[in-house]
């Protein structure tokens, strides 16, 4: 292991120490919520029964049985963000590959995704900061039924994956495995999006210019490409050690793509 | 098994990469979330010995596309970690130790293997290895000054812009600064100043739409910069922005105290964000706050719900955080924070 930077355990230090308190709150919390595992265990039959009424008849069988694991799907699906709209196809991946690797996966809930790209300049533009705080309060509704032992997170974008880490953090005693979308392919070069823009508004291009434009440059599903906030979320659960290495930036619908996703089930 | 090691590491990360600003809020907020507290001075630390590796737009011309064929993450991943500029000790997904995200996957005949990133960048102008980093420290500055505290971003800044001193301009919306513009009342040097722009105010929306006319004044030559309690887009990026800057207007920041022709120094080399207004004059001025019809209540695009959020947001550097707030932002308040301010707020005092 190579020798640490000396300003990086200093600072790591001072954090410790800064947070001495909070922290120690925090890791009681979870041990608390840790000793109560198995909760579904726990659960009174008619409380377990509705947990499984509409699950297929196999994993019906397996849930009623409490010998497999139980892992939460909790997603950012939608179709409007290009980011999250490949999300939509993972439930039914993943619910298989858990199924061969000896689990159960239930989509335990959806959680709200805004585009920074669309409201920009608008009024619900006002709602996006918020909205990472309402993703954390949905993810913890998700989580919140006691039926699950490990999750998976699925989102990608600016305010939804600081949102399901801060309600994944508040359940800290399950695993928890974030799954990415990946970018979008490259289109027009970003450099060419903003000259455009540029000249958009000065007035020296057409709005039929820009939006052709704006549409070479997002032109299917997946992030963004450029390193804004969204690709630094990709990036930073990577080094966090809360995505499958390597996994950050491999385009969507690919074979590789979906193979990370089976993949994850199993971590 | 996020602990304070990891989230170190997500800072490094950020930084070495010029990742977005949004994290220096986001990033406070996941680790309250876990009981660690951070706060902008160990981003600062951090970027002074973290270089830039990786220049994708808005830093430079290539796509993240172009970013993961060039080595990507697992090749960023190694340079850091043989730097000690990353924890090695940490759990992850992957099991025990970082050293596992210096592979890359891949399909060897329809199986998911991995295998180790390349020994060399495939492209020096997107991906570098640490020995020849794009600069010897990242690009996020942490500014402070009369003005308050603000962070700014300076990888996609070019050097002759990253100190501005020019006559403010007040407004308190990024479409009055749009209609200005578009009236040609701006053409000459000037540091845009938006107050009221902050989570308390409305929520710290992205300003990015001011980014192409700010753009295209400082391309005619002019010096300008940006001073505000919002927030900028991740894709915000030649023109040298003062952001997230706290205490916000709204809740008695000194923004409110700018007045249109005060004399503004935005200097990211030294991180001084100051009003050069004398300082006897500066004390007594009143804080001003736009006239609001609606008495501070916002409506329409469902505005009107979030009103519990405003009220009881945190600050920028306490992550704009409106959940949480009586478990673990309040609790043990950073009192070395506290006493580090009031000794910065001495110093301007004196200025």
């Amino acid at each position: 292991m190579a020798q640490l930077n000396q300003v990086l355990q200093n600072v790591t230090e001072r954090i410790v120490q800064r947070s001495t308190h909070t922290r120690t709150r925090y890791l009681r919390d979870i041990e608390e919520a840790a000793a109560r595992e198995p909760v579904r265990k726990a659960l009174a039959c008619a409380n377990l029964a509705h947990g499984f009424a509409a699950a297929p008849q196999p994993d019906k069988d397996e849930l009623k049985s409490l010998r497999w694991p139980n892992i939460a799907i909790v997603s950012a699906y939608n179709d409007m963000l290009s980011a999250h709209q490949p999300l939509g196809d993972y439930p039914a991946i993943i619910k298989a590959a858990a199924r061969e690797a000896g689990a159960t996966a239930q989509f335990a809930g959806g959680v709200p995704a805004m585009c920074d790209g669309v409201t920009q300049g608008r009024a619900g533009m006002e709602l996006s900061l918020f909205s990472r705080d309402v993703i954390a309060m949905s993810t913890a509704i998700a989580l919140s039924h006691d039926m699950f032992d490990a999750a998976l997170c699925l989102g990608v974008c600016d305010k939804i994956v600081p949102g399901l880490l801060i309600g994944a953090l508040r359940f800290g005693h399950l695993p928890v495995v974030f799954v990415p979308a990946g970018p979008m392919p490259s289109g027009l070069p970003n450099r060419m999006k903003a000259r455009v823009r540029q000249l958009f508004a000065e007035g020296k291009a057409g709005r039929d210019e820009l939006l052709q434009a704006e549409s070479e440059s997002y032109h299917g599903p997946g992030t963004c490409t450029f390193y804004g906030t969204a690709n630094s979320n990709q990036l930073l659960m990577e080094l966090m050690g809360l995505h499958l290495p390597g996994s950050a930036f491999v385009n969507p619908g690919t074979p590789l793509r979906d193979a990370l996703t089976a993949e994850a089930r199993a971590v | 098994m996020i602990d304070e090691r990891a989230i170190v590491n997500g800072i490094v990360g950020l930084l070495a990469s010029g990742g977005s600003t949004n994290h220096t809020i986001h990033l406070v907020a996941v680790a309250r979330a876990a009981g660690i507290l951070i706060n902008w001075d160990d981003f600062e630390d951090l970027a002074g010995v973290v270089p830039l590796l990786m220049r994708v737009y808005p830093n430079g011309s290539a796509d993240v596309n172009h970013f993961h064929a060039a080595g990507g993450m697992a090749f960023l991943t190694r340079e850091l970690l043989d730097a000690g500029l990353l924890h090695e000790d940490v759990v992850t997904v992957a099991g025990q130790g970082l050293r596992a995200y210096t592979q890359e996957p891949w399909l060897d005949e329809g199986r998911l293997r991995w295998r180790q990133a390349p020994d060399r960048t495939g492209d020096a102008e997107v991906l570098r290895p640490l020995a020849d980093p794009f600069d010897r420290e990242s690009g996020l500055r942490v500014m402070v000054g009369n003005l308050g505290r603000a962070v700014i971003k300076t990888s996609a800044v070019k050097p002759e812009h990253r100190v501005v001193e020019a006559p403010a301009k007040v407004f308190y919306s990024q479409q009055a600064l749009l209609e200005a513009f578009q009236a040609g009342e701006l053409e000459q040097d000037f540091v845009a100043v938006l107050p009221c722009q902050g989570p308390r105010a409305c929520g710290m929306p992205e300003l990015h739409k001011l980014t192409p006319a700010l753009g295209v004044l400082q391309d005619r030559g002019f010096k300008v910069a940006l001073v505000t309690d919002g927030r900028m887009s991740g894709a915000s990026g030649k023109v040298p922005a003062a952001i997230h800057v706290t205490p916000e207007a709204v809740v008695g920041g000194e923004l409110a105290r700018v007045r249109d022709g005060d004399l503004i120094r935005l200097d990211s080399i030294e991180g001084r964000l100051e009003a050069l207004v004398e300082a006897r004059e500066w004390t007594q001025r009143r804080h001003v706050l736009p006239q609001d019809p609606d008495g501070g209540a916002m409506r329409g695009t469902g505005r009107e719900l979030f009103d519990t959020f405003r009220n009881n947001t945190s600050g920028a550097e306490e992550g704009a955080m409106s959940i949480l707030t009586g478990l673990d932002n309040r609790a043990e308040p950073d009192a070395d924070l506290a006493i580090e301010r009031e000794a910065t707020r001495e110093k301007d005092t004196q200025l």
